[in-house]
């Protein structure tokens, strides 16, 4: 599992995961994920374009994070997620509390809507 | 043989040591092989001068129910206080970080040593450390005995429900019930709490005696949309230590043979009769506790006579093959028609080991969870 952190501008950043983010890709990624955007109340968006698998441990981290980010009324948003990982997704409609987008101009415009 | 990843198991330790601690002295550190994964994962064995010999053969010292050892298929000793490796002719061969070797090998603190569907790890440890690392074990071990002596037996009559439940090594956070709330109506579901560990199993645990008890105030348990936006107030993840859960519930009437359901962030049950295709039976809605206020919707089907429903936690197939591949739900769905196994519908038991046979180092990192309800 691996993760490349972007500033995309004033409290705007883009991450990058690559890998399987399952309880093992979670354990590797999750301190330097969460660091890079809540404690400085980042909005962010995270290409899931390499990732190529995702369990509940997954899917927990961006809930939390979506959560906390919520609390200091900043956004997070998804795009680029391949068929597999679209259908956790949807199982779990996480699409109702995280903007899952298309394209990163998509989610960029998700963040920054009011 | 199939490959396997090193690095995978790189944060696997006998126990954690405190970065500030002092380094213990090298010749307090007694050399451990802990498996990693395979038949019996969280095992340590000490590397002594004296071989300890490993296979499937009971007269070896450390014996694995593992068909892809031989009788006697590694063996492992101290010399001149470094440990050593050497494989004993095996049929499939034994591994060191992912090459075979030939002759007696030295092993490097971490290596990986890999013998049929066993991944040992060589650690150097104090007997402290490996002393409390089998403690947690043993701890693991019980809140695996306390979460199967919460699960309901198995029941025959108009409504027939048997299971197969297999916790992780680590114990995930899966539990299930069923049972006649009248006369006239079955209920049944299963609970899947994010992460492992006791932590996750207690909170299942806790989740199933609220329903077994009924103990949700002024709810209508024949109604699973107000079962679980019910739920979904009492255990936000927030004030649960940042676990939320999926659920399946449902709701049979055994007059009107009417299914009513909903689902929490849980894949579909399957629903098979006749010679039929298995036919979802799902909801797409949020997990509990992940945000408060949600109405959960119901649905509701027509259960033919003689059909059966497998409802099931995504350890059944979130799975990674042996050939690296990994499952998806249609992929274990397949194994649902019952021409698999003659005229017979498959059982929990049979599609465990349908499963099992599939699943890379024969180890599932999930619980594994499937009830199978029989509707007359």
């Amino acid at each position: 599992m691996q993760l490349e952190i972007s500033t995309l501008g004033d409290r705007l950043v883009k991450i990058a995961l690559a890998g399987r983010l399952d309880t093992q890709g979670v354990e590797r990624v999750e301190t330097k994920f969460v660091s890079a955007i809540v404690p400085q109340g980042n909005d962010a968006i995270v290409d899931l374009s390499a990732v190529d698998y995702i369990t509940s441990m997954g899917i927990r981290m961006l809930i939390l994070t979506a959560r906390s980010l919520k609390l200091r009324e900043r956004k997070l948003a998804l795009y680029g997620v391949n068929p597999l990982v679209g259908e956790v997704f949807e199982a779990v409609a996480l699409q109702k509390i995280i903007p899952i987008c298309v394209t990163e101009s998509e989610a960029l415009a998700a963040v920054q809507s009011a | 043989m199939s490959p396997f990843d090193p690095d995978e198991f790189q944060n696997t330790l006998v126990s954690a040591r405190k970065p500030a601690d002092t380094p213990p002295e090298p010749d307090k550190l007694g050399h451990y092989l802990v498996a990693v994964a395979g038949t019996d994962p969280g095992r340590i064995d000490e590397i002594t001068p004296a071989p300890i010999t490993i296979g499937r053969d009971p007269k070896q010292t450390v014996v694995f129910a593992d068909t892809e050892l031989s009788r006697a298929h590694v063996r492992f000793w101290l010399e001149n206080g470094s440990a050593v490796v050497e494989d004993l002719r095996s049929t499939n061969g034994t591994f060191v970080d992912g090459r075979r070797i030939a002759d007696c090998t030295p092993l490097s603190d971490g290596a990986l040593v890999r013998a049929g569907q066993q991944i040992l790890k060589y650690e150097r440890r104090t007997r402290e450390e490996v002393t409390r690392a089998l403690e947690l074990r043993r701890e693991l071990e019980r809140a695996q005995q306390y979460v199967l002596s919460q699960l309901p037996p198995p029941i025959d009559g108009r409504v027939c429900a048997t299971w197969h439940f297999v916790p992780s090594s680590q114990l995930g956070g899966d539990s299930f019930g069923y049972g006649w709330i009248d006369d006239d109506t079955f209920v049944f579901y299963l609970i899947d709490v994010s992460g492992h560990g006791v932590g996750a199993a207690m909170h299942s645990v806790a989740v199933m005696n609220v329903l077994r008890q009924r103990a949700l105030p002024d709810v209508d348990f024949a109604d699973p949309g107000a079962v679980l936006s019910n739920l979904n107030e009492r255990f936000q993840m927030d004030t649960h230590d940042g676990m939320y859960f999926t659920i399946w519930y449902g709701v049979y009437r055994g007059e009107a043979r009417r299914l009513v359901f909903s689902a929490a962030g849980h894949h579909a049950a399957y629903l098979v009769s006749g010679g039929d295709a298995p036919v979802p039976i799902g909801l797409s809605d949020l997990m509990i506790g992940a945000v408060p206020a949600v109405t959960y919707v119901t649905s509701e089907t027509t259960l033919p006579p003689d059909s059966t429903v497998y409802l099931f936690s995504d350890g059944v197939f979130e799975i990674v093959t042996k050939e690296e591949q990994p499952w998806r739900l249609g992929d274990f769905v397949a194994l649902l028609a019952a021409d698999n196994v003659g005229k017979q519908r498959p059982t929990p038991a049979w599609l465990y080991d349908s499963v099992k046979a599939r699943v890379k180092n024969g180890a599932f990192d999930d619980d594994f969870s499937l009830v199978s309800i029989m509707f007359a």
